[in-house]
């Protein structure tokens, strides 16, 4: 990971779904190193994380629980310079959530690269 | 990341006094001595903000608020000495040496400025170093260089930087044909080097070079090195 590569992308995310950010540049992989997610619904809400291209079926790459509202999700807790990614995106799709209630706000730092 | 720990530092390059630099310009190899250094950098040079998808309007002399140009000599008597790194990672940057010389083609038509030949990026020669060797560049009175850069991503660079680590020569030229002869045939160590590169040709030296070495020893220089003794 390098700290000059990393961007951030910050989606609110429905249950009708959503892509946030941008779509991951031809030939390279979007390396996803930090999550935050905080549920704005007031009860149970689970966000459903991973990618899209275009209008495309998604793909669910984790599901992220959450039990009440303004529980927040954060991982990792801390950034280590050789920190492995926790999630990874192709080239062409963009990062996409949905939720099986209501709003949550996916806050995501990453690096394309090859 | 490791793969640019393994790489030699820059600063090994640096030649000290008494060593000897034959520079090869389209007319021929002019040979020098080294006098005398004096270490100098430009950090950061700012390139500006480069747009998702696009490159720069127009290619950059490195240039300050007045536009002097901070990789040209503004003397005759000096020879700059200069490699770069890069900040952000993935920002390309290409090369012009002379001005409106496109170098690193590859193939035989001239590289594009968003495409995937000729250029270094953050990663090939990282903003804190080490620089990589494709990064070096020579540079006298009159000459010098320009760059681009492209931003290959789908977010905007918010700021592309580039780092010079430059150090300053002042020099004895080297009239003496036997000694040029045992520089170009590697009889006595010295440092060789083709100014930009040799596609389509290296650098034309300034005029006030040639004149000052003389068609005579241009042309010897040219004969030594394709007759090697």
């Amino acid at each position: 990971m390098d700290k000059r590569a990393l961007y951030s992308a910050l989606g609110t995310i429905t249950a009708a779904g959503v892509s946030f950010g941008s779509a991951v540049p031809a030939n390279m992989r979007r390396y996803i190193y930090k999550i935050k997610t905080a549920n704005q619904f007031a009860g149970p809400n689970q966000l459903q994380i991973g990618h899209r291209t275009g209008v495309g079926v998604p793909v669910v790459l984790d599901r992220i629980e959450h039990a009440t509202q303004y529980e927040m999700w954060n991982d990792p807790d801390e950034l280590e310079e050789d920190s492995a990614p926790i999630y990874i995106i192709p080239a062409g799709a963009t990062p996409y959530g949905i939720t099986n209630n209501g709003n949550c706000l996916c806050y995501i730092l990453y690096e394309d690269s090859e | 990341m490791k793969a640019a720990l393994l790489k030699e530092s820059h600063e090994n390059y640096w030649l000290k006094e008494g060593y000897l630099l034959a520079l090869q310009f389209a007319q021929g190899w002019v040979c020098f001595r080294i006098t005398g250094w004096e270490p100098s950098n430009v950090r950061p040079y700012s390139l500006g903000a480069v747009a998702a998808l696009s490159n720069l309007a127009a290619w950059d002399e490195i240039i300050d608020a007045s536009a002097r140009r901070y990789l040209e000599p503004p003397e005759e008597k000096w020879i700059d000495h200069a490699f770069f790194g890069v900040s952000k990672p993935k920002a390309k940057i290409y090369f012009q040496y002379p001005t409106r010389q496109d170098r690193w083609n590859l193939i035989n038509v001239q590289r594009t400025i968003t495409g995937d030949v000729g250029y270094i990026d953050g990663e090939m020669s990282p903003y804190d170093g080490p620089f990589a060797l494709k990064s070096q560049v020579f540079t006298v009175h009159e000459l010098y260089p320009a760059y681009n850069c492209y931003n290959p991503l789908n977010d905007a660079m918010d700021n592309v930087m580039l780092n010079f680590d430059v150090m300053r020569y002042s020099y004895a030229l080297i009239k003496n044909r036997d000694l040029i002869r045992d520089i170009l045939t590697l009889k006595r160590p010295g440092r060789l080097h083709t100014v930009a590169g040799i596609d389509p040709e290296p650098a034309r030296a300034p005029d006030w070079l040639t004149d000052l070495v003389g068609d005579d020893l241009l042309n010897y220089s040219k004969s030594i090195i394709e007759e090697g003794s």
